[in-house]
């Protein structure tokens, strides 16, 4: 399963859209299924949930069983960290059989958790070709705004106030009782 | 509890009232409590603005800092709880002031019971320090009433259960060496279940003993709040744990309270 998952996600870096296998100088083999996204840009505050839905359809002229449809989310800036297991609990879906010329539409539900420019895709596959052919989806293109978040500044002040506030209390209270002996 | 032999016991007044004022008045004014709770705060202090200042949080592990934050809130101030009820009878035998103590006219109930007061009060004020500290983390991340809340009632129910523990191991113990090392090995080992692994909190067993530790759900219960969104109510079952052990607890430290003796095992 884990490998499966890995072999999608090298192969989409390289490939969305184009099936795994063809050659840069032959033309590519068409895809037997496709897969489309209802929405091409989303626009969202940090911590967020936004859904989607993709519709995969059989193309080819045989029964698909056995398709596997993956979510997956890319930053576009580098220096920010992407772990799409944050993103969304449900990332990977079993399709039931499709029959040719039948879609599947596919609901995902996507939390923000980092703020910049990402890319979500969906891939699909079938058990029996995992390794050899990947169907990508269009993409998504996400912003997601940053927001008041966690405050060094306003915390230092906070976290040095409540001790010393203690401290005169128990001061005040050794003096209390040293003048009451 | 230094002047019992003058403890004011008057006719009308509620014996287990007179200990708790007298025990209260023992902790705070002596500047015992304020100690403690100066303490606790430099561990929220340090523990807070560590998290406040890592910048490469995603929203999540916002989340995940305002939830660690309320967890050693409660843990700790639990912790403070422990220390001062398993102290609370083996403390009075070991200072020699136990004899007089039993010689005044309160029940042994009520003697217990004073002194589980003062010990949750410990609590009380814990919270009360921490709540500054978890209010300014989770305005961030929109969590502030539910992290307040929730940490009220499992750290109540969480020192609820260590106050009777501490108490019933105190009453029995010879030594305050003994009562706190007990108790304290006890309070390690309900910590374990809280660090299993994901994978195995997941088959039958872990997730039975995650639900029936009651510091593995508690806190377990504070982070599906925080961290994931969860309603309280949606997960209340995981306050089942903490509920019984507190009930518990607190039902069988009072109910050995007549045993109270001035050695373990002997007769008042």
């Amino acid at each position: 399963m884990r490998a499966v998952i890995c072999a999608l996600f090298a192969a989409l870096i390289s490939t969305v859209g184009t099936p795994v296998g063809a050659e840069a100088s032959t033309a590519p083999a068409a895809a037997p299924v496709s897969v489309e996204l209802d929405r091409m840009t989303v626009s969202t505050r940090i911590g967020q949930r936004f859904g989607f839905i993709s519709t995969v359809r059989n193309d080819s002229d045989r029964p698909m069983p056995d398709l596997i449809a993956h979510l997956n989310v890319l930053s576009i800036d580098p220096a920010v960290y992407v772990d799409p297991e944050d993103w969304s609990t449900r990332r990977t879906i079993y399709l039931p059989p499709l029959a040719v010329g039948e879609s599947a539409r596919l609901t995902w539900d996507v939390q923000a958790v980092n703020a910049g420019h990402f890319v979500v895709y969906v891939a699909v596959t079938t058990k029996q070709r995992a390794d050899e052919q990947i169907t990508g989806s269009n993409v998504l293109r996400l912003a997601v705004a940053q927001e008041r978040t966690l405050n060094p500044e306003g915390m230092l002040p906070l976290a040095a106030a409540v001790p010393t506030v203690l401290l005169v209390l128990v001061v005040l209270t050794a003096r209390r009782r040293r003048r009451l002996r | 509890m230094g002047d019992v032999d003058q403890l004011p016991v008057r006719a009308g007044a509620r014996a287990w009232s007179v200990v708790a004022a007298r025990e209260l008045r023992d902790l705070w004014v002596s500047g015992r409590g304020l100690l403690l709770m100066l303490a606790y705060a430099l561990t929220l202090s340090v523990t807070s603005y560590l998290v406040a200042s890592n910048e490469v949080l995603n929203f999540l592990e916002q989340r995940e800092a305002v939830s660690l934050t309320l967890q050693v809130a409660v843990a700790v101030g639990s912790l403070l709880v422990l220390v001062a009820a398993a102290d609370a009878v083996s403390g009075e035998r070991e200072r020699g002031t136990l004899e007089t103590l039993l010689l005044t006219p309160a029940p042994r109930r009520a003697l217990i019971l004073g002194k589980g007061i003062a010990a949750f009060s410990l609590w009380v004020a814990a919270y009360a320090v921490s709540v500054p500290y978890v209010w300014y983390l989770a305005q961030g991340v929109d969590v502030v009433g539910v992290s307040l809340f929730s940490g009220l009632v499992v750290g109540s129910l969480l020192a609820l259960f260590l106050a009777g523990f501490g108490l019933l191991v105190s009453t029995f113990a010879q030594s305050n060496r003994i009562s706190l090392s007990v108790s304290l090995f006890v309070l390690l080992a309900l910590f374990v279940p809280t660090q299993l692994p994901t994978a195995l909190r997941n088959v039958w067993a872990g997730e039975l003993l995650a639900r029936a530790d009651p510091f593995a759900a508690g806190l377990g219960y504070l982070g599906k709040l925080v961290i994931d969104a969860r309603s309280p109510v949606e997960e209340a079952t995981w306050l089942v744990g903490p509920l019984l052990a507190a009930a518990i607890a607190v039902a069988v430290a009072l109910a050995v309270a007549g045993q109270l003796a001035l050695r373990p095992g002997g007769r008042g």
